[in-house]
């Protein structure tokens, strides 16, 4: 278990509370799981940039808070509903940082060794890719400096899309491939 | 123009920890209900830490980068899967994929609407086969001059070698002629005749050698030519060419009769300087000249191994 993991209060969490909840994020069950996720990939990344150890743990920590807050304020809030989350995990944070240790957990000791399986499960990932995702994520990161600026430039035009659009796209690809890189490595991890 | 409001966040500023907690809150709280600004900053981070790897970040942005940004494993894990995708790129990136996106990107400015940009495709294009053709042009040539080259370099050694061979044979025929002169002598001596009375005089084994000195000659009239006589038993024919000074590294002899078939050929490094002027000297073994019309075509070999005719020299062989 993680030594820093949020310790979890006793709290009962009724099914008609939460589905209130998700109501609240948005009528259609569908859209409210999908904002309920995006909310908390949010605060894990605001969590991160805060330099924080654990932010899933502390963006769990936010959702329960939140929920079980909802219960009071109920529909009387009005805004977007992740503002409030944010105004709670502001709180979640200040908390955490009068209990974090002083310095970070070292990084594992086997980093060599990690790296080649790393490399290996990236060639495996990409390999899995569609031809044009793959050829994009060649392409686009081929160049440094300001060649790569201009090979940006080049793709765009060649795609017809905004360089913006390209941007987003490869970005996208990059997210997906380092999630399945990080996925392959607890497979081999766990064999 | 940027119509992107997002491009004016400070992002960078937010992930190395430089803004101050107002700015900070007020960054989050559109983080939370942006997602262009979300992808925005999802984007910048790969970017820096990209930036990073290629060694693009100024020394303050390095140093907080180090000690702020890499401070959480999430981060150490993207540098590390960056590193990863640099090197995989690295190594699968070809000459193939540089064509590629040459080709593409001139595909999308042939089809974008602006007119500029297809003619300036079009005068590309057309420059670029005119050059290559003319550029194939060229290398074709100069292989042909090469080839050539080599060819005569070939016949250049080849007739070297014939010329060593027949400076090599004219040696031997002189020591096999004063081997044959010793001999004699010693066969006198056994047979008590006296030095003086040989029948192979002293200094006979100049005899063997005829000089003969020969001007160029301007038309081949052979009732005019030179006549020489050369007495039996002689092994060698010096001719010495007259020339007006020339600065050939080397010059080649040829030797014709008057059915213009090639009897002999030599090749001289230099020429010599005499009282009568400049000549090259050639040594031919006289048993090649059996009486007839002969010719010596004279040539300079320039620095290209072309040959440049520089005169005729003819003469006539008369009976022994």
């Amino acid at each position: 278990m993680n030594p820093l993991a949020w310790p979890k209060k006793e709290w009962d969490l009724t099914q008609e509370a939460f589905t209130k909840f998700l109501v609240w994020l948005n009528p259609s069950p569908d859209k409210a799981g999908e904002k309920y996720e995006d909310i908390r990939r949010r605060l894990i990344k605001i969590f991160t940039c805060r330099g924080c150890y654990c932010p899933e743990d502390l963006a769990d920590e936010t959702i329960n808070r939140v929920i079980r807050k909802f219960q009071e304020i109920g529909e009387n809030y009005v805004g977007d509903p992740a503002l409030y989350f944010y105004g709670v995990a502001h709180n979640v944070h200040l908390e955490h940082l009068r209990k974090k240790p002083s310095s970070a957990p070292p990084p594992s000791a086997d980093e060599p060794s990690r790296t080649e399986e790393e490399y290996k499960c990236l060639e495996q990932c990409i390999e899995s890719l569609p031809p044009r995702s793959r050829e994009l994520v060649l392409q686009y990161y081929q160049e440094e400096k300001h060649a790569k600026i201009n090979l940006r430039k080049q793709m765009a035009l060649r795609l017809g899309i905004p360089l913006n659009a390209l941007r987003i796209r490869a970005c996208r690809i990059r997210m997906d491939l380092q999630t399945c890189v990080f996925q392959c490595l607890q497979q081999k991890a766990a064999v | 123009m940027n119509m992107d409001p997002t491009n004016d966040l400070p992002l960078k500023s937010y992930l190395l920890g430089d803004l101050n907690p107002n700015e900070q809150q007020r960054l989050e709280q559109r983080l939370m209900i942006d997602s262009a600004a979300f992808e925005e900053l999802r984007w910048i981070e790969d970017e820096l830490i990209d930036d990073y790897l290629e060694g693009s970040l100024s020394g303050s942005e390095k140093e907080k980068f180090e000690n702020f940004f890499l401070s959480t494993p999430e981060r150490r894990q993207k540098l590390s899967f960056a590193e990863s995708l640099k090197r995989y790129v690295a190594v699968h990136s070809s000459k193939e994929n540089r064509w590629s996106i040459w080709w593409n990107s001139s595909k999308a400015l042939w089809r974008s609407q602006n007119p500029v940009y297809r003619w300036c495709l079009a005068a590309s294009l057309l420059l670029i086969i005119a050059g290559g053709s003319w550029s194939i042009a060229q290398i074709s040539r100069l292989q042909k001059a090469l080839e050539q080259g080599g060819s005569r370099a070939s016949q250049m050694q080849l007739m070297e070698m014939q010329d060593r061979y027949s400076q090599m044979s004219m040696a031997l025929q002189r020591e096999q002629s004063r081997l044959r002169l010793l001999e004699q002598e010693a066969a006198n001596l056994k047979q008590g005749v006296k030095p003086g009375n040989s029948s192979l005089l002293p200094g006979q084994l100049q005899t063997t050698l005829i000089a003969v000195t020969l001007p160029p000659g301007q038309l081949r009239d052979f009732g005019g030519s030179q006549r020489i006589s050369i007495p039996a038993g002689t092994d060698l024919a010096q001719f010495d060419l007259k020339m007006e000074p020339e600065d050939y590294s080397q010059y080649r002899a040829i030797l014709q009769n008057v059915d213009q078939d090639k009897i002999w050929t030599q090749i001289s490094p230099m020429t010599e300087s005499g009282m009568q002027g400049q000549f090259l000297r050639l040594i031919v073994p006289a048993k090649l000249l059996k009486p007839g019309d002969y010719v010596l075509k004279l040539s300079g070999v320039t620095a290209a191994g072309d040959f440049e005719d520089i005169g005729n020299y003819y003469f006539r062989v008369t009976a022994r």
